[in-house]
């Protein structure tokens, strides 16, 4: 009855003035960033951020997702029409989607995608929705030692899951974690590495570190790229309705798609760069004619478009229940949270149970507004893959440290975005992964006051983590998670 | 033309002692686990002098995998082959199909290709260092002359010099500096954020301003 009450609650607060107005903004906000060479949601969300301070949580909370899941699809106009995708998660669609390009079917692709896209994020929202009361229930068995072993086990995750060495990834989380520790210590008086100034005091700022991170480390890579990405000229020729028929005449690659995104993106450290390519790969190896694939096979665009918008609904379950982001951008979105003054976790369930519900409406409204804008739009938004990256890479300097210095009006918060930029910057140049570091960061402050909660609790003992069955249960998924793979390989070698 | 000569000369020096510099002698992956690893360090003994224990538990459980993880990646190529595999092994819980990856690979490379045949270069638009390394210093220069004199007025210098560095045409390069003093305008104004004074000068802000 609660949950009946919030939906309607938040369906109300959806359309009442001025909510339907930020899902545009960030919906066009969202595919402007997706389809900027070297932009992308994690980014865009993140420049975004220091904006949204004079707004409302909700409205806040709304604009974020609706940039996340228009960032989805803005992805593919770039790997569509320049064969360059505009981000990790649409690199699959380059596949087919330039191919179709060159055939002259550039417009049918892009109806395809936005078709897939947003039937995609529609499913698996709809989906989350569903199984929120079933969510809600789990997310309230959870106490505080379960919720730091949570942030314990979401870190081991990614240091599996991430591309290239895991100890690097344990280590970025680790280092992320550990720079949180600067400041007041929770729950006492004590100063921690401020040296003394009082511009320290509250520690580092995450939005500051998470701007760094995404912005500023990116925009010194692309740097060091040539300015015009597009190779040739693709013209915008075909036909919408032939798109959109073809994507819904394929409803077993779309739904089966949309749940290997939604089930990729439930996994911290894996998101919509995954699930794109395993998506494609299913669609491929199921198919009839596997051989036409990579030759403009329609099929191809579906599955990596159904998949890369369904993660979402995925990344959503960690990121709302226990404050484990998916992927870089619900990291942003955390960070969303946590500045509006939203807990992940039972607060979101209780107490705030309608302004979840309102974002989670919010996507739904915006999957249809990916339709329309996708189907009618896309051909305005086209241009925007031929911009100069050195016109983009000044402008979003500026945006990150005027950003940065509006937070908090401390300097600290300009020196976390620069030092922190060049730092994710030889990160992401030697496969540290950045997620990892970002996730520590967001995660510090939450999974330090759980532990010396946890262990007041306890009178100082360990044995908290592991007397109650939950606990245990994590811990031990902990242990697998990061013992397992070695252990596996151990296995292997003798029996060979 | 003696002048040219010379300069053209020095050029050659500067540029072979460069790319020795950043080939040779300087490996960024140690610097940056070093970063790590002084951090660390540096933070581990920090919570020895903590006066409520309670406040030195997280960070030095979290400083202690930190450290030891850096000097372990510092150590790897030295180590025994149980030790380093798990170092160097790629998580990849998600594997793709056989025939699949292959394809994934290529697109990957082709993906990655335009980063590492520029970042391989010194710099794309010929310059004698390396374009990230423009674009690290520029960005600390924007920060360090922001808090001398006013983030408004530091951004369109750094957006002026950002342009001439990538020798964009002038009037785009004017045009996308006035695009950043506005966007700092407007962050001024709407957000209502003191950024017309620095530290050292115009401290008191400029009162001419609307």
């Amino acid at each position: 009855m609660a949950t009946v009450s919030a939906l309607a609650e938040a369906a109300q607060t959806l359309f009442t003035w001025p909510t339907p107005m930020w899902i545009a903004i960030g919906l066009v906000l969202g595919m402007i960033a997706g389809a900027l060479p070297g932009v992308g949601s994690s980014l865009g969300m993140a420049i975004i951020l220091p904006l949204t301070l004079p707004l409302g949580p909700v409205n806040a909370i709304v604009l974020l997702v609706s940039m996340y899941s228009g960032a989805m699809y803005g992805g593919s106009i770039a790997a569509i029409l320049v064969n360059v995708p505009g981000t990790g998660a649409a690199a699959a669609t380059t596949f087919d989607g330039y191919p179709m390009s060159k055939q002259g079917r550039a417009v049918d692709a892009l109806s395809i995608s936005a078709t897939s896209s947003s039937l995609g994020g529609l499913l698996t929202v709809l989906t989350l929705i569903l199984i929120s009361p079933i969510l809600i229930e789990v997310v309230l068995l959870f106490g505080t030692p379960e919720y730091f072993l949570m942030a314990v086990l979401g870190l081991s995750m990614i240091g599996v899951v991430a591309h290239g060495s895991a100890v690097k990834a344990l280590v970025a989380g680790a280092f992320g974690m550990l720079l949180t520790a600067i400041g007041i210590a929770p729950n006492s008086p004590e100063l921690r590495y401020t040296f003394g100034s009082l511009s320290l005091y509250d520690g580092i700022d995450f939005i500051a570190a998470l701007i760094g991170m995404f912005a500023i480390a990116e925009m010194i890579k692309l740097s060091a790229q040539r300015g015009g990405i597009a190779a040739e000229g693709i013209e915008l020729t075909g036909n919408v309705v032939t798109g959109v028929k073809e994507a819904l005449s394929h409803p077993v690659t779309l739904v089966k798609s949309s749940f290997i995104g939604m089930f990729i993106g439930a996994v911290p450290g894996s998101g919509a760069t995954v699930s794109n390519f395993l998506s494609y790969g299913e669609a491929m190896r199921s198919s009839n004619a596997p051989e036409r694939f990579g030759n403009g096979e329609p099929l191809g665009v579906i599955a990596s478009e159904a998949s890369n918008n369904g993660t979402i609904g995925g990344s959503l379950i960690p990121t709302i229940s226990f404050g484990i982001p998916g992927s870089g951008s619900t990291a942003v979105l955390l960070g969303g949270l946590l500045m509006h003054g939203l807990r992940p976790g039972p607060q979101l369930f209780e107490t705030e149970l309608a302004t979840t519900y309102t974002f989670l409406l919010a996507l739904l409204v915006g999957n249809v507004f990916i339709f329309l804008v996708g189907v009618f739009l896309v051909t305005k938004l086209g241009g925007l893959t031929q911009i100069d990256t050195h016109y983009i890479v000044p402008t979003i300097v500026v945006l990150s440290m005027v950003g940065g210095y509006t937070l908090r009006t401390n300097w600290i918060d300009v020196a976390t975005v620069v030092s922190l930029g060049i730092l994710g910057y030889l990160m992401v140049k030697y496969n540290y992964s950045i997620i990892a570091f970002v996730l520590g960061v967001v995660l510090g402050p939450i999974a330090e006051e759980n532990l010396i909660r946890s262990l007041q609790l306890s009178g100082g003992s360990y044995s908290i983590f592991v007397t109650e069955p939950l606990s245990l249960l994590i811990v031990i998924l902990i242990l697998v998670v990061l013992f397992g793979p070695a252990v596996k390989e151990q296995l292997e070698r003798r029996l060979t | 033309m003696a002048n040219e000569r010379k300069a053209r000369t020095d050029s050659t020096v500067f540029g072979e002692w460069y790319r020795r510099l950043t080939t040779e002698v300087i490996d960024q992956e140690t610097v940056l686990i070093l970063v790590m690893a002084a951090t660390s360090g540096y933070m581990l003994w920090g919570t020895t002098q903590f006066d409520i224990q309670s406040a030195a538990r997280f960070p030095r459980l979290t400083a202690s995998v930190v450290l030891v993880g850096s000097v372990l990646l510092l150590v790897r190529d030295f180590l025994p082959e149980p030790l380093r595999n798990p170092l160097v092994a790629s998580g990849g819980m998600f594997e793709a199909d056989e025939e699949f990856a292959e394809r994934q690979e290529i697109v990957e490379s082709v993906r990655e290709a335009g980063t590492s045949a520029d970042e391989r270069a010194i710099s794309t638009v010929g310059r004698p260092v390396h374009d990230s390394l423009f674009t690290s210093l520029s960005v600390i220069a924007y920060a360090i002359l922001g808090y001398s004199v006013g983030l408004l007025w530091a951004t369109p210098l750094f957006v002026v010099a950002y342009g001439v560095w990538f020798r964009l045409r002038p009037l785009y390069t004017a045009l996308l500096a006035a695009i950043a003093f506005g966007i700092a305008y407007s962050f001024m104004i709407v957000l209502n954020v003191p950024m017309d004074g620095g530290a050292f000068l115009l401290t008191e802000g400029v009162s001419w301003l609307p």
